[in-house]
């Protein structure tokens, strides 16, 4: 890997960041040729979505309980993969949506008499509209400053409603005992969630928009001489993402019963948004959802030591961004044809060999 | 390129990925697994999440004192007798780090990971309503100590599975101007109070009670937990001449308001710092800037009640000093054993059993007399005790045994 | 009046803390999202320091500067500076990742519980025109102006400032005049912990020491720089004045618990409207 000249990319607002990208296509590289294939994938995912939502008959409740927590992480991952992988802005501040994302619908519930359904949906909506919001001034920023300033909005968020007596103060609010629903309903949701999330990112992202998304996150100059408009493409990602992720914090609601300030924006979400997109490989459909496994098996796995969770985590992400800034999916994907020429590369052996 | 075999795989290994996570990770942490309140093997699990780290580690050392103290108690007698059998009491205790939603979280697993029928409460509201919520989602009886009327504020319609013991702040916001009256001052208050439940209600309540006392609050700092820099409400309290000053506060942030103080040369006549220096370490942290702090205790060994020389010998534990934190350790021990009794009483670990004892409590413990009202609490009066020496007297009410205030603030001197 | 003299002083504490980050960024454009991490582990590093050797946290400082230099240098030279070749996002996750770990590294060795430095400066005040103002303040104050001009100075009369300066406004000709890049940049790292050392110890006397802290001096430290101008020395210290006018005059105006929201919404403002800063962007 070069790099050894060391000459850095010079970055400062307003010029192009001109760097290595990973080119993967993943899933949206396009749909498979033969109505075989085409019939092989369906019948595969129907097996998933099938075992996936008839979980809570042979799962434990406790497991339920889990398989909830990871459904919110790994739609978030995936809602962040939105605007920092395939939108190339790297948003720090993403618990910002999450905290308004359940603040609202917890407030909507309190305060009138809207269903739970309603609720979740009117949550996402709000969160759509402080995306875009903040996005209007966040936008016109690039690379580091767009990061530190969506922290900064969200900090700031964090502090406004801590000072907000509407909002419960630091005291926070609680979810109304009538709108407590059940593990299995939890569930559900959250599966839906993730299949959701995930299917509005293949479809956005193979769109004629999302190859202008694609495009501007590369060379938004370039991008911009050929006619896009590199705000408003960014700006629309950006309330996608918005609205996947209240979507998320509202259900993040239900598991928390008791919404706070302090850990409803939180640097903590985007961190582990972050950690799945770039251990599982940004910019494909598969890497969040398999970084976000990852993060949380390690969770799981290291309970009794739970500070250690994040560095080995930290490490990982190290490791993922100097070695293989694909990600374990970019691996993965490589792997067949990795093999396929090392396999190449022995059969002209064998034959230089045995001199065929 | 076309994705062919490359999507199935990629979809494959994601679903594969999950699935193993949910299923194997689960299956290897539980004991039981399946529902709450299974008594597995013959064990009573008892789950505590306490805060052994953060902003309120102070509390959480002197609870995880009391909750073996009494666990190892209970075990060498035998067990509690359920069921027809006489099973042994697990403790299960989890660091929640003072975080809310750590607490949340660890409460289910508690529940339905270690199958714990009950848990043992803690001490602060922004713990124990979460708590409290966990406690009723998943029907697991509870006893706690926190201030009544911050944790009832936490759920207007009432709760079902959990029970507090502790000081009514309506009598615990009297005590302060009653302990102000022992010494002369110019009656002129300043109060600093957090903006977390226990705050904002303690505040309210004495800017009530004050004119009834005959006192006047000249100045009403506010603030949020975190708050590092003090100097302008410190300056403000100078400006008014406060010479009483009444404190609500994080141990964190009322040691560095101390700390400040001192440099800024303000010395109250009385100070009090609740749930601050409600603990051993006040005098660890601050050294002699602790002398002369006042703060409301709930146990006071001069009434000698059930196992007061017991308790009192905890001090060697925290400091070597009769302080909040023997306190502490008294009420934790106190609510575990009204737990722990009226499962006895159950003889079952069926939660609405439990929680019917519960109901139906009625005896002496260590913090007195303690009976629940149909709100799920039952009030302890509480009393001013004083810093001296390192270690806490009581000064009101005032009784044979007990210390004298002494005026000035001693260590803002 | 006692805003202004707070406000100086606090300024001063600011722009301490803060200087490290501008060096870092005038240099080599590189934002060290850690850079909170290296304040409070600079703090612990005191502690561990004055607590075993019974020194005083000042004093500390001639063993925490090369222990910091020394874990720095290697982190810019093995590992962002490969990175910092592939764009600006790599080293930024880099930095993202390393601040993960240091937090883990404190939580791990002191526990979540708040830390502070004990000196007789954090508890003693100097009565200066009617308002008395912690000694500490006063020692952060007249630090930063020294710290500054020395930064300074050295940056446009030492050889090796100027050769900081020459591989900041172009590396390849820098790289085609002799100097060796990666090593300039890996030393401007480990210099910029060395300075930002000076902050650990005021921020562990003045105020505490948890593993979470460093987040919100990042963000404090970024207004700093992003008021003063990017890269600019001598606009760290008008840029730490300056936010500590707006916290102080902001909380006379708005109520004291809104110091926090104001700081952050100047900061946005600022990024919106002026990026490069109010001082310009050239270094030094």
């Amino acid at each position: 890997m070069s790099g050894e000249e060391a000459i850095p990319a010079h970055e400062s607002p307003g010029t192009p960041v001109r760097g290595r990208r990973p080119v993967l296509p993943g899933i949206a590289s396009g749909v498979p040729g033969t109505p075989a294939a085409r019939a092989r994938l369906a019948v595969v995912v129907a097996v998933v979505l099938a075992a996936l939502f008839a979980g809570p008959q042979y799962l434990s409740v406790g497991n339920v309980v889990l398989a909830i927590t990871l459904f919110n992480l790994m739609a978030m991952a995936q809602a962040w993969n939105l605007i920092g992988g395939y939108g190339g802005q790297f948003s720090l501040g993403h618990g910002l949506f999450v905290g308004a994302g359940g603040y609202t619908m917890v407030l909507v519930l309190l305060h009138t008499g809207v269903p739970v359904a309603a609720a979740i949906l009117i949550a996402g909506a709000v969160t759509a509209g402080i995306g875009a919001l903040a996005g209007i001034p966040l936008l016109r920023l690039r690379g580091v400053y767009f990061s530190v300033g969506t922290l900064g909005v969200m900090i700031a968020a964090q502090a406004w409603v801590i000072n907000w007596e509407w909002a419960g103060r630091t005291a926070g609010i609680y979810l109304p005992s009538d709108a407590v629903l059940g593990f299995s309903t939890q569930y559900y949701m959250g599966a839906a969630l993730v299949v959701g999330t995930t299917a509005i990112a293949v479809v956005t992202v193979r769109s004629r928009y999302g190859l202008r998304l694609m495009a501007v996150r590369d060379d938004e100059n370039a991008a911009q001489e050929l006619g896009v408009n590199g705000f408003r493409v960014k700006l629309t990602a950006f309330a996608i993402s918005a609205f996947l992720v209240g979507l998320s914090g509202a259900l993040n609601a239900f598991e928390q019963l008791n919404l706070e300030p302090y850990s409803a924006f939180n640097i903590f979400w985007a961190v582990n948004m972050i950690l799945a997109c770039v251990i599982g490989g940004m910019s494909t459909f598969v890497g969040p959802l398999i970084g976000a496994a990852l993060i949380f098996e390690l969770q799981q796995q290291l309970q009794g030591y739970q500070d250690l969770t994040a560095l080995i985590e930290g490490a990982i992400l190290l490791a993922v961004i100097r070695f293989a800034p694909d990600g374990i999916w970019g691996l993965l994907y490589a792997l067949p044809k990795s093999l396929r020429v090392l396999l190449r590369r022995l059969r002209q052996q064998d034959r230089a060999a045995t001199g065929a | 390129m076309r994705c062919k075999l490359r999507c199935v795989l990629g979809l494959a290994v994601a679903a594969a990925a999950a699935a193993i996570t949910v299923t194997a990770c689960g299956g290897e942490a539980s004991t039981t697994g399946t529902s709450a309140n299974e008594t597995p093997a013959g064990e009573i699990v008892i789950g505590a999440t306490i805060p052994l780290t953060g902003a309120l580690a102070a509390f959480g050392a002197q609870e995880k004192i009391a909750d073996e103290m009494l666990v190892a108690e209970v075990n060498a007698a035998g067990g509690i007798m359920v069921d027809g059998e006489k099973k042994l009491v697990k403790l299960v205790i989890l660091d929640s780090k003072s975080d809310p939603n750590l607490t949340t979280t660890q409460a289910r697993t508690l529940a339905l990971e270690n199958g714990a029928v009950a848990f043992f409460g803690t001490i602060a509201p922004p713990l124990v309503i979460p708590l409290s919520s966990v406690s009723d989602q998943l029907k697991v009886p509870m006893t706690h100590h926190t201030p009544i009327q911050a944790w009832l504020g936490g759920r207007p319609e009432g709760w079902e599975y959990s029970w507090d013991v502790f000081f009514d702040e309506l009598q615990m916001t009297t005590t302060q101007f009653e302990a102000a009256d022992l010494a002369a001052t110019n009656k002129k208050v300043v109060l600093f109070t957090d903006t977390e439940p226990d705050g904002v209600v303690m505040g309210g309540l004495w800017t009530e009670n004050a004119p009834k006392f005959g006192y006047e609050i000249v100045a009403h700092e506010t603030f949020p937990v975190g708050t590092t820099d003090f100097s302008s409400y410190i300056e403000e309290a100078k400006t008014a001449e406060a010479e009483v000053l009444i404190a609500q506060m994080v141990p964190p942030d009322a040691i560095a308001l101390w700390k400040q103080m001192k440099a800024a040369g303000y010395q109250p006549k009385v100070a009090v710092c609740e749930k601050c220096s409600y603990n051993a370490g006040w005098a660890e942290a601050l050294g002699p800037l602790a002398e002369g702090t006042l703060v409301a205790d709930v146990w006071s060994p001069e009434y000698e009640y059930a196992d007061w020389e017991k308790l009192l010998a905890t001090k060697s534990q925290l400091g070597g000093q009769r302080s909040p934190g023997v306190s502490g350790v008294a009420i934790s021990y106190t609510v575990g054993k009204v737990l722990l009794d009226a499962i006895a009483k159950a003889a079952s670990t069926d939660p609405d059993k439990v929680n019917a004892a519960l109901a139906a409590t009625n005896g002496d413990y260590p913090t007195g007399h303690i009976e629940f009202t149909p709100e799920h609490y039952s009030a302890i009066p509480a009393v001013q005790t004083q810093w001296q020496g390192g270690g806490t007297v009581l000064v009101w009410p005032e009784v044979d045994g007990g210390g004298e205030l002494i005026a000035p603030v001693e260590g803002l001197g | 009046m006692t805003q202004l003299i707070n406000a100086i002083f606090l300024g001063g504490l600011y722009a301490a803390v803060s200087l490290g980050l501008t060096l870092v960024f005038g240099v080599m454009r590189l934002v060290n999202l850690a850079h909170g991490e290296i304040l409070i582990g600079g703090g612990y590093l005191a502690l561990f320091f004055s607590g075993h050797l019974g020194l005083d946290p000042l004093v500390s400082l001639v063993l925490v500067v090369p222990a910091l230099m020394l874990i720095a240098y290697p982190v810019q030279r093995l590992l962002l500076n490969p990175l910092m070749a592939h764009g600006a996002e790599p080293p930024l996750v880099a930095t993202f990742g390393l601040s993960i770990i240091a937090q883990t590294l404190f939580l791990l060795a002191y526990t979540s519980n708040d830390r502070s430095l004990s000196a007789s400066y954090g508890l003693t005040g100097v009565n200066i025109l009617g308002t008395d103002v912690r000694a500490v303040l006063v020692i952060a104050f007249v630090g930063a102006i020294v710290l500054v001009a020395a930064t300074h100075l050295a940056l446009t009369r030492l050889r090796f400032g100027m050769a900081l300066r020459a591989a900041a406004e172009d590396p390849e000709a820098a790289v085609s005049l002799g100097i060796d890049v990666k090593h300039v940049y890996a030393l401007t790292f480990a210099i910029g912990a060395a300075v930002t050392a000076f902050g650990s110890v005021l921020i562990g006397v003045a105020f505490s020491l948890t593993p979470t802290a460093g987040l919100t001096w990042l963000l404090r430290a970024f207004t700093v720089i992003v008021l003063g101008g990017m890269g600019s020395i001598v606009g760290t210290l008008a840029g730490g004045m300056m936010i500590a006018f707006a916290e102080q005059y902001g909380a006379l105006a708005f109520g004291p618990q809104y110091r926090d929201l104001i700081v952050f919404s100047l900061l946005v403002i600022v990024l919106v409207i002026r990026p490069q800063g109010l001082l310009g962007k050239k270094l030094a």
